[in-house]
């Protein structure tokens, strides 16, 4: 699943109610990514993608988590405003599952209004889960 | 499932998902 896949597309998934199970075959979520496989004969650039996800309500068990603002110039934004979201463990691999903000020059937004955030199956003490690319832009927040 | 793709991978598009009951799983490919 990619939301927001195309080059300056926008894709938006809103979760209301019920409950949404996504391993994604092995690798975070991109939320806001723009990639092409027309980018070398079309000319389209990659990256300046939106995708938002809204959790209303219900549960997301997501097993590889999010990469927001998975491309150049793109944006990622997940809102958490109620029901429970359930992160990890990765059932792949072991990459960090919550990337904000997960290329250099792109932006991701994470915001929790509400609701359950549960991280699961960390590897160790002082490993988070998070990451930022450090020529990103991450903004998470917890009201 | 690639919600936003644009026509075969391209540009510009738009693409929205509601879920407010049942049962979704994803499994497929990023």
């Amino acid at each position: 699943m990619i939301v927001g896949s195309g080059p300056a597309s926008r894709g938006e998934f809103k979760l209301l109610g019920g409950d949404v199970i996504s391993s994604n075959h092995g690798s975070p979520i991109p939320i806001g990514y723009g990639y092409s496989a027309y980018t070398v004969c079309c000319g389209y650039p990659y990256g300046s993608a939106t995708g938002n996800v809204l959790i209303a309500g219900g549960t997301w068990t997501g097993y590889e988590g999010w990469n927001l603002g998975a491309l150049s110039n793109s944006l990622g934004t997940v809102v958490v405003s109620n029901g429970t979201v359930s992160i990890g463990p990765g059932i792949y691999g072991s990459g960090k599952p919550i990337n904000v903000g997960a290329s250099d020059d792109s932006r991701g937004d994470f915001t929790m209004a509400g609701g359950t955030f549960l991280m699961n199956g960390v590897g160790s003490a002082s490993d988070t889960g998070w990451r930022s690319e450090s020529a990103a832009t991450a903004w998470v927040t917890c009201e | 499932m690639d919600i936003g793709s644009g026509y075969k991978g391209g540009q510009n598009g738009y693409g929205q998902v509601i879920i407010s009951n049942g049962l979704f799983v994803n499994n497929s490919g990023s």
